[in-house]
């Protein structure tokens, strides 16, 4: 990883360091932000934020290697913050939430996607409980390993297999209820 | 037959690439002949697919340049040699305040209590004090550092409550 030597620079003091540590992983960070917050202005408000405090913590990551999770955690925090202050969407009770171990019955049709699909695969997202929302795009936008998700929402890993598949299986439901 | 292994958990885990290696193989094996399986994996793995198609804003170009502005503006005032001391200021006075309650608690408490419900009385007692006390360079010093001794609580209270809120910082 390129990281590596940046942060230890950083660490060291060095502000390139941490400019160019800012370009290489600031579509990530925006990503994971978008991901949970569902707005680009807000998402990139809490990344300025999650870059600050990065510059003014970075002396606690023992572990540069660990980057990735430490930072993810910073930017997954933030904008779970965020979206609970706003508490923008109605989002499903967890209570609500499908008992695992029920199948998905319709065909995968209903995945295939145009863009009007799209739109609404997206809308969709957005209803999911934050939390849920937040796994699921570490793991499938980011590609956020079970491990790193663990460490970022500090859950243990069964929970972790869980709520992804909780989160899937939301999701699939309510694509077929809205008739897409 | 219903398997053990017809988890849709496991069916979720398995596409993550998240079995361990020996789930994984008999996984692979039952999928061979389990067509619920099979089905359930299509299916995940087209909704993983249209997720991770969804559009993603791109990072607007003048963001580093911001984030970069943005701390230099905090480091120009944090950097200062006096933002230093009156940092440390605030630590000090934190302790000072916590052995001033520790010591004198109740005290304080009952003083301030004081002051709040009878404010005006205690207003009024003061500037009546005030205008009978004659003018002289002893009395206006000894007005002047009443004074200044307030502002400097009142200063002191405000590091005290930037030093917690400092504290509450992610870890
Ligand atoms: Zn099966």
């Amino acid at each position: 990883m390129v990281e590596v030597s940046l942060i230890e620079q950083l660490q060291r003091g060095d502000i390139k360091a941490f400019e160019k540590l800012v370009e290489s992983t600031r579509q990530r960070g925006l990503n994971i932000a978008y991901g949970i917050l569902q707005d680009p202005q807000d998402a990139e408000e809490i990344l300025q934020e999650a870059y600050l405090q990065v510059y003014h913590h970075i002396g606690q990551l023992k572990a540069p290697e660990t980057f990735r999770s430490w930072f993810g955690k910073i930017v997954t925090h933030l904008a779970l913050r965020r979206a609970k202050e706003k508490g923008r969407f109605k989002t499903i009770p967890l209570e609500d939430l499908p008992a695992a171990g029920c199948s998905i019955t319709e065909g995968p049709e209903y995945f295939l996607l145009k863009k009007e699909k799209q739109v609404h695969v997206a809308q969709t997202l957005k209803t999911l409980p934050d939390e849920y929302r937040a796994a699921l795009i570490l793991r499938e936008w980011e590609d956020y390993s079970y491990q790193e998700i663990s460490e970022v929402l500090d859950i243990p890993l069964g929970t972790v297999k869980s709520r992804i598949y909780c989160a899937r299986k939301l999701l699939s439901k309510k694509l077929i209820e809205g008739g897409c | 037959m219903v398997d053990v292994m017809c988890c849709e958990e496991n069916v979720s885990a398995y596409l993550d690439g998240e079995l361990p290696p020996e789930e994984a193989l008999a996984f692979e094996q039952h999928l061979r002949s389990c067509a619920r399986c099979r089905e359930s994996l299509n299916q995940l793995q087209a909704l993983s697919g249209a997720v991770q198609a969804l559009p993603r804003p791109s990072v607007n170009p003048w963001l580093t340049a911001q984030i970069m502005d943005r701390l230099q503006a905090s480091q120009t005032v944090s950097d200062l040699p006096l933002t230093r001391l009156l940092r440390s200021w605030g630590l000090l006075s934190l302790l000072a305040f916590g052995a001033l309650f520790v010591l004198f608690g109740p005290v304080i408490l009952g003083f301030f209590s004081v002051v709040v419900k009878d404010f005006f009385l205690l207003a009024s007692l003061v500037v009546k004090i005030s205008r009978q006390v004659p003018p002289g360079a002893v009395n206006g010093v000894t007005g002047l550092a009443l004074l200044a001794g307030a502002l400097v609580a009142f200063y002191g209270f405000g590091r005290i409550y930037a030093t917690l809120s400092q504290e509450e910082l992610i870890s």
